[in-house]
C-alpha cells in the first residue's frame, strides 16, 4: 500500500488550478451581484484583476512545498504579506487606469485578510484534529498488532 | 550466477545453499532478495552481519546514499532502496515520512505537534523523528487506510 506523495499544485496542474480559482471567484462575484441586485461599474478591469490575483495567489501557494525547512507559522505569515503586497500592488497599478475609491486599499486588505485568517484557523484546527485522530488510530493498531515483537 | 535446482521428494523442508567467493554488494543483494521471501533483511555493520526481521525495524534512513535500518538500539546497513521497502513492506506498516526516511507505523508511540506546527513522531525506543510536511497528507491517508482495513 505504498502511497506516492503528490503536490496539490504542480507544474502540470498549475494552469488548470489558476482557471478553477478564477472561475470560482468570478462565479462568486456574479452570484453576489445577482443576489444583491448591484452592478459592477468596472466589470472588465475587475475580471482582469481577478485573473491576475488568481494566477499570483496560486503561484505563491505553490511555493509552500519549497519552504519545508521554514516553520509553518512563518510560512503562513510570510505568504500573507507577500500575497497582500501583490494584491495591493495590482490595485495600485490598476489605479493608473481606473479610479480607485479612497477606501479601496483598506477594503481590499480586509477582503483578503478575513478569509485568509479563517483559512489559517481551519488549517490549524484540522492539523491538531488530524494528530489527535492519528494517535487514537495508532493506539488501536498497537492493541491489534500482536505480531510486532520487540527486538 | 549459476543456479542448480534439485528435486528431492523425500525432503521435509525446502532449503537454499548459497555459495559466494566474497562478501560484496551483489552477495548482500541476493541474500536480501532471498530473505524478503520471509520478511527479513540482511543487515551488516562494522562487526557483524545479521538477518533482521522486518517487524523489528523502527525505521529506514538514507545517509550518504546508503540505507540503514534502525532497530531498538542498533543500526544496520542494508542493501536496498526506500522505494523497494515501500513496495515490499508497504502493507506491513512501512510508510514514508521524508525524502530519506521510511518508518514502521507499529513502532510509533505517539505523534506530537510542536510550536512550529511540525509533527514530531515519538518512537517506542524514545527516539523522535520529524514528519516532513510534504509527506504529511500521505502519512495520514496511510493511517486512515490501515484503520479502515483493521477495524
Amino acid at each position: 500500500m505504498p502511497l506516492i506523495t503528490e503536490k496539490i499544485i504542480s507544474r502540470k496542474n498549475f494552469v488548470p488550478i489558476v482557471c478553477i480559482v478564477y472561475t470560482l471567484i468570478s462565479l462568486g462575484k456574479v452570484i453576489l451581484e445577482f443576489t444583491s441586485g448591484t452592478k459592477d461599474p468596472d466589470y472588465e478591469i475587475n475580471f482582469i484583476t481577478i485573473f491576475i490575483i488568481s494566477f499570483l495567489a496560486t503561484f505563491v501557494l505553490a511555493l509552500h512545498y519549497y519552504l519545508q525547512n521554514i516553520p509553518l507559522p512563518l510560512v503562513i505569515i510570510g505568504q500573507y504579506f507577500l500575497l497582500l503586497g501583490i494584491i495591493l500592488s495590482t490595485l495600485w497599478l490598476l489605479g493608473h487606469f481606473v479610479d480607485v475609491a479612497p477606501s479601496g486599499y483598506m477594503d481590499l486588505t480586509w477582503s483578503f485578510t478575513i478569509p485568509y485568517i479563517i483559512g489559517a484557523a481551519i488549517y490549524y484546527i484540522q492539523f491538531h484534529l488530524e494528530i489527535k485522530n492519528a494517535n487514537k488510530t495508532l493506539e488501536k493498531l498497537k492493541k491489534l498488532g500482536g505480531h510486532h515483537h520487540e527486538n | 550466477m549459476k543456479i542448480n535446482k534439485y528435486l528431492e521428494p523425500n525432503l521435509t523442508e525446502k532449503y537454499i545453499d548459497f555459495y559466494y567467493p566474497k562478501e560484496d554488494a551483489e552477495t548482500a543483494e541476493i541474500v536480501n532478495y532471498l530473505s524478503s521471501y520471509k520478511n527479513t533483511l540482511y543487515g551488516r555493520n562494522n562487526e557483524e552481519a545479521k538477518i533482521l526481521p522486518i517487524h523489528s525495524i523502527y525505521y529506514f534512513e538514507i545517509v550518504e546514499r546508503k540505507c540503514y535500518a534502525y532497530q531498538k538500539d542498533s543500526v544496520w546497513q542494508v542493501d536496498t532502496l526506500l522505494q523497494s521497502i515501500l513496495e515490499s513492506y508497504g502493507n506491513a506498516g512501512f510508510v514514508r515520512i521524508s525524502k530519506s526516511m521510511v518508518i514502521n507505523i507499529y513502532k510509533i508511540r505517539m505523534l506530537k505537534a510542536d510550536i512550529n506546527m511540525r509533527v514530531n513522531i515519538l518512537l517506542d525506543n524514545d527516539e523522535s523523528v520529524i514528519l516532513n510536511r510534504t509527506y504529511k497528507n500521505a502519512f495520514f491517508k496511510y493511517l486512515k487506510q490501515l484503520r479502515k482495513e483493521a477495524f
